[in-house]
């Protein structure tokens, strides 16, 4: 099966500043990844690479086999809803409906104008009036109205209150459930650990941590003991963090195997915990899961 | 694609069809009283109408520069500007594609309505025309179809600057310099050459009544032997006594240089090579327009990214 997105040391360099380095990684078709990261990590670049409105400084991206945004036919394969959410405010809510269907080959006007009715947004209501979450769901509307088989999102919840987040959310699932692939970004993980099954982040413009999220929490484990140096683990346990006091030693590794020496406390990772260390360890122990499971640096 | 690019025009495109309107039916109204003035009074009363024609021919003047700000200038800046290209190049389009037919839509529509002023004004100023020269003047840029070529032009030009800029302002004053840089060289430079020069014989002396534009001369004897001027002058003065105290010394050196044959061989375009000439800069100024938008497609692709 082709990967929804395959980046292969990818970077993007504006001016003299890298906004994304050397970065590779595989989403797989039909999953939901979450994009994670602080702001100026190198999300939107990511992304915007993704659906061609960048192109790489360095290395390799393709998208669904092919090079983004190079034909129409690959424009078409990709929903895209940009960070911010832009909508051309001179245009009612059914012009931008009708923008679609005039763009996109495979626009599905009925279920595009049955999702407006659903969300309960007036076609005839010029966008300018449109309240943030009205906006979101209009654009997500015109993005997945096209039918595409990769739908992107660049902070699609930022603009959101907590209720709209919910059901904005809950309409990705339902997508998702569909066979869509998603890739959504969003510094805020507790909304990517509701929806994504699969992970990445990103810090400084690099990968740091990509892979499956039940894999990553079930290779991950915490280890409480006595102080200890952390050279004295087995050769399949690498240390992502450690703390230690006088008498104890904290310590997160990532492990594929199960931990036997009796004098740990072993215990399992938190999804937040896991993302803060890996986005706070350097950048040599970043972890990346590909189709066959390897650590890169 | 074409319905997106008429629906973001079609209110400009109809404030601009509509001062075109007003501006043709006043033209048509009054050319009759332009037709009559020259019939019979001549000069005075045409004198209302040339301040008529400064002003009409001004505003055919600046127009394609007006085109090329607003209409060229804000073709990409707005979706810069409102972020509005993210939207706009995600759909199942190519940008090439985008950009293709949003020039065409206004390009369109400008021809259109640059075509209309200008052949409405070249039609109301016939009479005054018939009486002047259109051809050696600056009025040679407001009549007939090189408005045309110059609105293309500054439409694309606006365009590539909004391409290249990216911010509304920058875009109309870039577009504006150059426009305003290309049209005076060619005006003062390059039109000369565009069609080749005939060569007429033209009196030394007086009016030469010729109509057209005088690119040189040099003045000759009878036997075509060229002359200097003051040679000329110094033959003449000699041959039929003209003085200082002569009356009408201009007249009498005119009628004594036709008496001995003394006349100028000029290099002139000609009244009768006016629809060459415009012919000629129309091309140049369609041809910078592809040249430009060609710039502004590469520029689309590859750069802005």
């Amino acid at each position: 099966m082709t990967a929804a997105i395959e980046a292969v040391a990818v970077g993007k360099r504006y001016g003299r500043t890298w906004a994304l380095r050397e970065s590779t990684l595989t989403v797989p078709a039909g999953a939901v990844v979450g994009l994670v990261g602080a702001n100026g990590a190198g999300k939107s670049t990511l992304l915007n690479l993704a659906v061609g409105l960048l192109q790489p400084t360095e290395g390799q991206i393709t998208v669904l086999g092919g090079r983004p945004g190079s034909t129409a036919d690959e424009l078409a394969k990709v929903g895209f809803l940009a960070q911010d959410v832009p909508l051309y405010g001179g245009l009612t809510v059914g012009e931008h409906l009708r923008l679609g269907a005039r763009l996109n080959p495979r626009w599905d006007m009925a279920a595009a104008t049955a999702r407006i009715a659903r969300v309960g947004l007036d076609p005839a209501q010029r966008t300018s009036g449109l309240s943030g979450g009205q906006r979101a769901q209009l654009a997500l509307t015109v993005a997945i109205g096209k039918r595409p088989e990769l739908l992107i999102l660049d902070e699609p919840v930022a603009s959101l209150d907590p209720l709209a987040r919910r059901e904005f959310l809950a309409d990705l699932m339902e997508l998702a459930a569909d066979g869509l692939s998603i890739v959504l970004s969003s510094h805020l993980l507790a909304d990517v650990e509701r929806v994504c099954d699969h992970l990445i982040v990103l810090a400084g413009g690099r990968v740091r941590l990509a892979g499956d999220v039940d894999d990553l929490l079930a290779t991950h484990k915490v280890l409480v003991g006595a102080r200890r140096d952390p050279d004295r683990l087995t050769a399949d346990q690498t240390v992502i963090q450690q703390s230690h006091t006088e008498r104890q030693s904290t310590l997160l590794v990532h492990t594929t195997q199960p931990v036997l020496d009796p004098s740990w406390t072993v215990s399992d990772v938190g999804l937040e915990d896991l993302v803060l260390a890996y986005m706070a360890a350097p950048a040599s122990s970043a972890y990346v899961a590909g189709p066959t499971l390897r650590r890169v640096g | 694609m074409l319905w997106l690019a008429w629906r973001q025009f079609r209110a400009q495109a109809a404030l601009a069809l509509g001062a075109t309107v007003v501006v043709v039916v006043a033209l048509a109204v009054t050319r009759g009283h332009v037709v009559a003035a020259y019939g019979t009074a001549g000069d005075n009363e045409l004198i209302g109408f040339y301040v008529w024609l400064r002003l009409l021919g001004t505003g055919l003047i600046g127009v394609p520069a007006v085109i090329g700000a607003f209409w060229g200038a804000p073709l990409l800046t707005r979706e810069f500007e409102d972020r509005t290209y993210r939207l706009a190049w995600t759909q199942s389009i190519t940008r090439r594609r985008w950009l293709a037919t949003k020039i065409a839509v206004i390009g369109v529509v400008t021809v259109a309505l640059v075509a209309a002023f200008a052949l409405a004004f070249t039609w109301w100023s016939g009479p005054i025309d018939a009486v002047g020269n259109r051809i050696g003047t600056a009025n040679f840029a407001q009549r007939g179809i090189v408005p045309i070529g110059y609105a293309l032009f500054g439409l694309t030009l606006g365009a590539l600057c909004g391409t290249i800029l990216r911010r509304t302002i920058a875009a109309m004053a870039a577009s504006l310099t150059g426009f305003l840089i290309v049209r005076m060289f060619v005006q003062k430079v390059v039109r000369s050459h565009l069609i080749g020069t005939v060569s007429v014989s033209v009196p030394s002396f007086g009016s030469s009544g010729l109509g057209g534009w005088i690119l040189s001369s040099r003045t000759v004897d009878a036997a075509g032997n060229p002359i200097s001027r003051s040679a000329a002058e110094n033959t003449l003065t000699a041959a039929c006594q003209i003085t200082r105290q002569t009356d009408d010394v201009d007249g009498a050196l005119a009628d004594c240089a036709h008496r001995l044959g003394i006349h100028d061989i000029a290099q002139v375009h000609t009244a009768g090579q006016f629809w060459a000439l415009q012919m000629a800069e129309l091309g140049l100024f369609v041809a910078l327009a592809a040249v430009i938008a060609a710039v502004c497609f590469w520029w689309l692709n590859h750069r802005t990214n």
